[in-house]
């Protein structure tokens, strides 16, 4: 339910704010979003699976974040599509993620 | 481990509020991307089209009032036989100024550019270019032309004939192809000059047919001609 809550919370601040980004920006700002994704549904399985270690979690979503985003401006100033490198690691994370969330509410409801 | 509330982290909350929050960014942001890019193109074209019509109107209300004065001038001529010399002398400035519709004989040149360009050959032999048309009004003028217009743009003293781009402007107003020269004089001297005149000729007959560029003249008994709709505001020019 919380996070839930989180979500529409933060929806509703990103549209009342509704801060434009520069188009030049554009990519990073896809970046951030996919890094939160793959942070978000970590958490939500890692909470699910009663191993979610609070440190952890800020710090890899802090890091990864800042990483991702270091990855692209590189690949901008390399002539290199390098973001892609991050899209594709944080997909096929959110995948994995999803996949064993599902699993866990299997699970849970006993529907093996 | 950490700050909980029931089953659920604090942390985890903070972290979707930070996903909403981007994901409605990322929204907003595709949306303003693509309203800008699409209609940007059309947004323009309208600006263009509206700005054209309002000269085209103002144009059209300048020459009016013009002529305005112009009717209030000579009833103050007809009135007044002191000013009757001035008021013919003014009449006659302002048939050569450009500024009212005139009509007489004339000579009426058209071209084209070359329909084919053989591939391989540089294009730009084959266009008519911004020089070609100052070469054929240069040339009118020497032949005693009274009054030159080209596609409807009367040639008066600010007149430039220049290019931008693929367009020739004249007047600053955008001409293309096939452009209409028409020169109101002497028909036969006009005519003779178009040969005399070493330009002219080797456009007229000599480059037109090395290339393919249509250039057609033709004699008319009565050619209208349509008043400079420009502005003739003087700011820095004072009578000495």
């Amino acid at each position: 339910m919380i996070p839930i809550l989180g979500l529409v919370t933060g929806i509703a601040l990103g549209l009342i704010l509704n801060i434009p980004v520069p188009a030049l920006m554009a990519r990073y700002l896809g970046i951030a979003l996919l890094a939160a994704l793959d942070s978000s549904f970590g958490g939500l399985r890692a909470n699910l699976e009663e191993s979610f270690n609070e440190r952890l979690f800020i710090g890899g979503f802090l890091f990864n974040t800042i990483i991702a985003g270091l990855i692209v401006y590189l690949g901008d100033n390399l002539g290199i599509e390098l973001y892609l490198a991050a899209v594709v690691a944080f997909g096929v994370r959110l995948f994995q993620n999803l996949a064993i969330i599902r699993r866990h509410f299997f699970k849970v409801h006993h529907w093996e | 481990m950490g700050t909980r509330l029931g089953r659920w982290h604090i942390s985890l909350a903070l972290v979707f509020v930070i996903l909403g929050f981007l994901l409605a960014t990322a929204f907003n942001t595709q949306r303003l991307i693509g309203e800008r890019s699409r209609p940007r193109k059309q947004n323009l074209i309208d600006f263009i089209k509206t700005r054209r019509n309002e000269r085209t109107n103002l144009g059209k209300e300048l020459v009016e009032r013009r002529t305005e004065l112009e009717h209030q001038g000579s009833r103050i001529t007809g009135s007044q036989d002191v000013v009757t010399a001035y008021g013919e002398k003014l009449e006659g400035l302002r048939k050569r100024s450009g500024l009212t519709s005139v009509k007489g004989p004339g000579l009426e040149v058209v071209l084209r550019d070359a329909p084919r360009v053989p591939t391989g050959a540089d294009p730009g032999n084959f266009l008519i270019h911004d020089y070609d048309l100052q070469i054929i009004v240069n040339a009118l003028w020497r032949g005693g032309a009274e009054a030159i217009a080209i596609n409807g743009e009367r040639l008066a003293a600010g007149t430039g004939i220049r290019s931008a781009g693929s367009a020739i402007l004249i007047n600053s107003k955008p001409q293309g192809e096939p452009y209409r020269i028409k020169a109101i004089g002497g028909t036969k001297a006009l005519a003779a000059m178009l040969k005399i005149d070493n330009d002219a000729r080797l456009l007229v007959s000599g480059y037109s047919q090395k290339y393919g560029l249509v250039v057609k003249v033709m004699t008319k008994k009565v050619l209208k001609l349509p008043p400079y709709y420009g502005s003739t505001k003087l700011t820095s020019l004072k009578e000495e």
